[in-house]
């Protein structure tokens, strides 16, 4: 249970249900995933609603693509730009089981922006996700260290905040909230960019903005340490906000299982 | 939901570019992944175009996946819904009538959709009969949040609910096939 002051879980009886159904964005979601990092309760209830998600959706009925279809998705693969080299990839074998027993196995990678924490907590891992800063936080001391860091506009409105969990991949979370009348309130896809500590800029991913809310959840091969600066383009290189990351306190090898 | 045995590895195939590992995986899935999408955009078309961005997401994430966090098939029919949930809101797309979004999951509890053949078929069943025994207006809140991928404000607005009745009927929904299905696990 979060035991901080001023937070009870029962502020997030229904934002617990809309984190899972896709429903959050913006600040509250910053918001979720900073009390999923320290709520062993809500962590379980969010896993929980996950796997109820995932077996309804496993009885849709299934569609039969169209003739060629199976060829198009895959020449569309070839086209695209290749994923990064696996350095440090999963060994694929053996296979791991298909299908863990129900109700203890965890929920998916990439649906849930939590994913990092969540899962780290489950495997008994300590997360510690600081409370963000306005000019972004490193951890203390952590097993999965994190940073948040506000994005702002030139003029310096926050328009959003960005998660970076310190994982090998490290897991990448920009939350948008764009106050309405801007410009850039409602369109896309904008690029997101990480500019390294040595300046080289990395894509990685779009987002869209729909009435003033949009996000991204992404992995990326750059070390999260490595990351100083997370910047939202628009198409024509405008740089529309950012937000600034300090150096984190511990190195991403940091044991599972430390002091949480 | 249930993976095959070799799921995992061809997901790793396809993601260092092997194209047969991408073909053979595309093709065992390429009909759940649309029928999720089109639970929620209602056009054929349009939910091959979120498959085709699903399983673009997948091989980009695919070098990344852990196969320790659940299934391979979970884990893509997941990002079938949130891409397709994505493409809703975003080009503001006209879903899927409400009416046969209840209906894709109205079948008896016996009455398994081809995909069942895909699933542990013990709990396929346990999740159809968790769903039978919901209140009506329960399931439809909670069908048309999950399947359909309508918010809560477009769930109240469909049932002619206020807000607040609309999140209660999907939250306590799934909180009872939580219930129900938890009861049924320690049955075995």
């Amino acid at each position: 249970v979060d035991d901080r002051p001023g937070v009870h879980c029962d502020q997030y009886q229904w934002e617990t249900t809309a984190f899972v159904l896709g429903e959050l964005s913006g600040q509250s979601r910053a918001a979720m995933i900073d009390h999923l990092a320290h709520c062993d309760r809500c962590q379980a209830e969010v896993t929980a609603l996950t796997d109820i998600l995932d077996d309804l959706t496993g009885l849709v009925p299934p569609v039969a693509p169209s003739p060629g279809l199976v060829d198009r998705i895959v020449d569309s693969l070839s086209l695209d730009t290749r994923p990064a080299p696996a350095t440090g990839r999963r060994s694929i074998a053996p296979a791991a089981p298909t299908k863990p027993a129900r109700r203890t196995r965890r929920h998916r990678a990439f649906a849930l922006v939590a994913a990092a924490a969540v899962v780290a907590a489950v495997a008994g891992a300590g997360v510690d996700v600081l409370r963000h800063h306005p000019s972004g936080t490193a951890a203390a001391s952590s097993a999965v260290p994190a940073v948040i860091a506000e994005m702002r506009t030139k003029a310096g409105d926050s328009v959003g905040q960005a998660v970076i969990f310190d994982q090998r991949p490290a897991l990448v979370d920009v939350a948008l909230e764009v106050p309405a009348g801007t410009t850039w309130g409602s369109s896309g896809p904008y690029k997101v960019l990480a500019i390294r500590r040595d300046g080289q800029r990395v894509t990685l991913g779009t987002v869209h903005v729909t009435r003033g809310q949009g996000g991204l959840q992404t992995r990326t091969q750059v070390p999260a340490a490595d990351i100083a600066t997370l910047s939202v383009e628009a198409p024509d290189g405008q740089d529309l906000c950012a937000g600034l990351l300090p150096p984190l306190a511990g190195p991403a090898s940091t044991p599972a299982g430390g002091s949480a | 939901v249930a993976s095959s045995p070799d799921d995992d590895l061809l997901l790793a195939g396809m993601a260092t570019g092997d194209r047969y590992a991408a073909e053979r995986f595309v093709q065992r899935h390429a009909a759940a992944v649309i029928g999720v999408a089109f639970a929620i955009v209602g056009d054929h078309g349009v939910a091959e175009d979120v498959a085709q961005e699903t399983f673009s997401r997948a091989w980009r994430a695919g070098a990344t996946y852990d196969p320790r966090r659940g299934g391979v098939r979970s884990w893509l029919l997941a990002i079938s819904r949130n891409a397709a949930i994505d493409h809703v809101r975003v080009r503001r797309a006209r879903p899927l009538d409400p009416e046969a979004v209840t209906a894709l999951l109205a079948d008896s509890p016996d009455g398994g959709a081809p995909d069942d053949a895909l699933m542990a078929d013990v709990e396929a069943a346990q999740v159809r009969r968790a769903l039978a025994r919901l209140p009506h207006e329960q399931r439809r809140a909670m069908l048309l949040a999950v399947v359909g991928g309508r918010t809560a404000a477009e769930v109240g607005d469909i049932e002619g609910i206020p807000l607040g009745t609309a999140k209660t009927r999907i939250r306590t929904g799934l909180g009872r096939m939580r219930a129900t299905l938890e009861v049924d696990a320690r049955r075995g």
